[in-house]
């Protein structure tokens, strides 16, 4: 089960009101849309009301749901506004301001097997990924974990695909950077 | 440096999916000339391609209490959580949505059907590995529940209630035979070279690449192997015979036992319905506005029968409900009934669908429902 799959489960719960449909779609993304309701909310308790929100009105308008395009950024987007609207509601700033957004990124599964990305070097760019601005670290974040292309990251943070192609060279770079400077000392020390 | 940002700018997009095929190409030439770089390359890849942690644990919770608020607005929600995976593709194009069909309208409530997961139960020896290569794998499914069977071939099968699937650990290496009782959904993934094979104890059924459903519970007066799609072969070994089924066809088998046994209990009696022919080839049963045959229904998590004996229609309410089904009036046995309940409808739901349909009574006595 995979983000292409996504068509057919849309499919399957408008036609069929199928429920395990439904659940599949939920497993499938109701993860990636807590990280990104929690980038702006903090609370990990709120983005999950967000993302039920979100759900809860999907199997409300099952029947219509075929209306929609492409049901995983509706969902994105959808998240997006729910998260606003209760950092509103919160008197909080209501403006998406990707400056005071706070971006975590989850460590991936480590393989042992692998070589090259030692214990060292993984906390090494971790802490690149960490030092960089926000923006860039959650452009960085939805292409990488959320495997979202140039135009749905446009379409999701009202930016120009222009400074998406830019961020993620930047945050390319700098990750590059911090693993070559490891590199570089470890060979010095020899 | 210009030439070195640009190589990040274009890794970045070949990372997104985002780079065309003359950029991969300008990546690849400015590597040649950016040796050093290529150990940073490679971790920063290594990193954006580690698979994330699941987090299902965190999600099943949270879909519990989702389902819960769905329960709470008042749609018919099931809380129930574990894996469903009873769910087939349609494989025929749906006119219309699927509504109950049913003798009588009836309301019905949606209550938790738990369904129980078999994990295919290996035993110690084969764990061992002394005797492994002589243990067979075996999935049992107990009445009430039903499993799905992800085979080393990638072949699919649904099992009914009530059934056992047992094959070879050498089972995708050097064969790929099975033996069923009871009652399965079968996906195979063809393979010329390796033929999928089913042994049940009347019938053996070799996939010509398909899918299909067999039906041989040992208390069964029918053995029966429905295709859907594709194409099977069947030997019916006391016949020494082969069938070739066409979809949509089903193979119908008399047990032989029981055959014998309900001939003798009908001296004298003319031809009726009943007496059904020892081997038949027959169409699928399709009811109004489906697009699902009753004889594969339970695959799709409904309990389905269309002009069956009440006899019959009691052993799959039996294995269904994991209940214990009696008549106490006898003429009964032999009316004919057709029902089609949705996922998660209880006992209770389908007697009093029943009852309202056909007249009889009923009733439940702890585990065991009494017909008069």
């Amino acid at each position: 089960m995979g983000h292409q799959d996504i068509p057919e489960l849309q499919r399957r719960i408008a036609i069929y009101e199928d429920e395990i449909a439904y659940r599949d779609l939920f497993f499938l993304l109701y993860a990636p849309l807590k990280r990104f309701a929690q980038t702006f909310l903090k609370s990990p308790e709120i983005s999950e009301e967000v993302v039920a929100d979100v759900f809860v009105e999907i199997w409300t308008r099952r029947a219509r749901l075929l209306e929609i395009e492409d049901l995983k950024m509706y969902l994105y987007i959808s998240v997006r506004n729910g998260a606003l609207r209760r950092m509103q509601q919160a008197r909080r700033q209501p403006v998406l301001s990707l400056d005071e957004i706070s971006v975590e990124l989850i460590s991936g599964d480590s393989t042992p097997e692998e070589a090259l990305l030692t214990s060292e070097l993984r906390l090494r760019i971790e802490q690149a990924v960490n030092e960089l601005p926000p923006r860039c670290k959650l452009i960085y974040k939805l292409a990488k974990e959320d495997r979202l292309k140039y135009r749905e990251i446009s379409r999701l943070l009202h930016i120009q695909i222009k400074t998406i192609d830019h961020q993620l060279a930047t945050a390319v770079k700098k990750i590059a950077h911090a693993v070559q400077f490891r590199l570089k000392k470890k060979t010095d020390q020899i | 440096m210009m030439q070195t940002d640009r190589l990040w700018t274009l890794l970045g997009r070949k990372l997104a999916g985002e780079a065309s095929p003359e950029e991969l190409a300008e990546l690849e030439d400015l590597l040649k000339v950016h040796p050093e770089a290529h150990l940073s390359i490679q971790a920063v890849t290594e990193t954006w391609d580690e698979p994330l942690p699941a987090e299902d644990q965190e999600a099943t919770q949270a879909y519990e209490r989702l389902a819960h608020r769905l329960k709470d607005l008042g749609f018919g929600f099931r809380e129930e959580e574990g894996p469903q995976e009873l769910y087939l593709p349609a494989t025929r194009p749906l006119r219309r949505r699927n509504k109950v069909v049913l003798v009588g309208v009836l309301a019905i409530t949606v209550l938790a059907v738990a369904i129980w997961w078999v994990s295919p139960a290996r035993s110690s020896a084969d764990r061992s590995g002394r005797e492994a290569s002589a243990v067979k794998s075996s999935v049992s499914t107990r009445y009430g529940s039903r499993s799905r069977v992800d085979l080393p071939d990638g072949s699919v099968v649904w099992l009914n209630a009530g059934s056992t699937l047992t094959y070879d650990p050498q089972f995708g290496v050097t064969n790929r035979e099975v033996r069923l009782s009871g009652e399965g959904y079968f996906k195979v993934v063809h393979n010329e070279n390796k033929p999928f094979l089913i042994h049940t104890s009347v019938m053996d059924i070799r996939d010509l690449g398909t899918q299909f459903n067999v039906k041989c519970y040992p208390d069964d007066r029918t053995t029966e192997t429905s295709l859907v799609e594709g194409s099977v072969e069947i030997t019916v070994r006391r016949r020494g015979e082969r069938y070739t089924l066409k979809p949509n066809q089903k193979l119908v088998l008399l047990n032989e036992a029981i055959g014998a046994d309900s001939g003798r209990a009908a001296p004298g009696k003319a031809p009726s319905k009943d007496d059904e022919p020892i081997m038949a080839i027959r169409s699928l049963t399709y009811k109004a506005d489906d697009t699902v045959a009753v004889e594969t229904a339970w695959a799709y998590n409904r309990l389905s029968f269309a002009d069956e004996r009440f006899s019959e229609v009691t052993k799959k309410l039996s294995r269904w409900f994991n209940r214990e089904f009696a008549f106490s009036n006898h003429s009964l046995e032999d009316e004919r009934l057709t029902g089609s309940f949705p996922p998660q409808t209880t006992l209770e739901q389908a007697m009093e669908a029943l009852k309202y349909g056909y007249r009889f009574n009923y009733e439940i006595r702890g585990e065991k429902v009494i017909i008069y």
